[in-house]
């Protein structure tokens, strides 16, 4: 996805601090971007120190429906490590 | 905290299974969730305490424990009260860590899910090895990625208490005669000053 000047861009440390931790945070977040369906987003990892597993799973879940095109930027490497983790998980795993 | 309210709420438990002012000598207390309503600044306070209290070393692997043992108590629990205990003793580099909720326990959310089971402590070793109530891909990492993280990272203790099931790594798992009702899940490790990626258990 590339990245125009004319996209909205949500600095995430405004919306959860520095540390992502449940599920929760991480459905009512996207259900607050319901405006922005069918559209794109920039969201700014800056000043994420970590997140969970479990919000991983959440975002990456609720990333695929949500109809946005999301686009994140400014991971640290710990978060990106656990997003990695998290998506190898999701594919290796069998629906029940 | 009130300690007194913890001990009126989970007393009997820890009574049973981890000295409790032993813990709170070294450590805190922090409700999670407290009749019935989340309290919110309570897992950012439990980060605050890890980042003062506990070696840098040691920051990722805790931040992964207690984010995923307290998202099982939103997740699963459906409970009244949930704690958390944080300790740490820096003269023997002991650290416990004490997740409990009085919510409907492993056993009692299987059996809601028409999950069966042989009794249970099955359950509970069922939940460990990534049995969950949620259908979604990916669900039932959290207690079996702790279980290892702590056992092969931090060669340390875990214990799981749910209903009549006691689950232990250190020592004999076994069935109570009296069911507890909610779930307790104990961490106990000693700090061995070295790093931990915690990436290589988690796979």
């Amino acid at each position: 996805m590339n990245i125009s000047n004319n996209m909205k861009v949500i600095e995430l440390r405004k919306n959860f601090g520095s540390l992502i931790i449940t599920r929760k945070a991480i459905i009512d977040f996207f259900d607050s971007l319901a405006e922005f369906s069918d559209g794109s987003l920039i969201l700014d990892f800056e000043g994420i120190e970590f997140i969970s597993r479990s919000a991983v799973h959440e975002y990456l879940r609720r990333k695929t429906i949500c109809g946005i095109k999301v686009k994140e930027i400014n991971l640290t490497q710990n978060v990106k490590s656990m997003f990695l983790l998290v998506a190898r998980q999701m594919q290796n795993a069998v629906s029940v | 905290m009130e300690r007194n309210e913890l001990k009126k709420i989970f007393g009997a438990i820890f009574e049973e299974f981890i000295e409790l002012n032993r813990l709170l000598k070294f450590g805190q207390s922090l409700f999670l969730y407290r009749k019935n309503e989340e309290v919110k600044e309570g897992v950012e306070k439990a980060f605050k305490i890890i980042k003062q209290e506990f070696p840098l070393r040691l920051h990722n692997v805790l931040f992964y424990l207690i984010g995923e043992l307290t998202d099982n108590i939103s997740q699963h629990s459906h409970c009244l009260s949930g704690v958390l205990v944080l300790s740490f003793d820096k003269k023997s580099g002991v650290g416990e860590i004490v997740v409990v909720d009085d919510g409907v326990s492993i056993p009692g959310a299987f059996e809601k899910r028409k999950i069966g089971f042989k009794d249970d402590l099955d359950s509970v070793e069922m939940a460990i090895s990534g049995k969950s109530t949620k259908k979604e891909k990916g669900r039932g990492f959290g207690l079996s990625s702790s279980r290892r993280l702590v056992e092969e990272g931090l060669k340390g203790d875990f214990m799981v208490v749910s209903g009549k099931g006691v689950y232990r790594i250190k020592g004999k798992s076994s069935l109570l005669s009296k069911p507890f009702c909610g779930t307790l899940v104990y961490v106990r490790f000693e700090d061995s000053a070295k790093g931990l990626n915690i990436y290589e258990y988690l796979e």
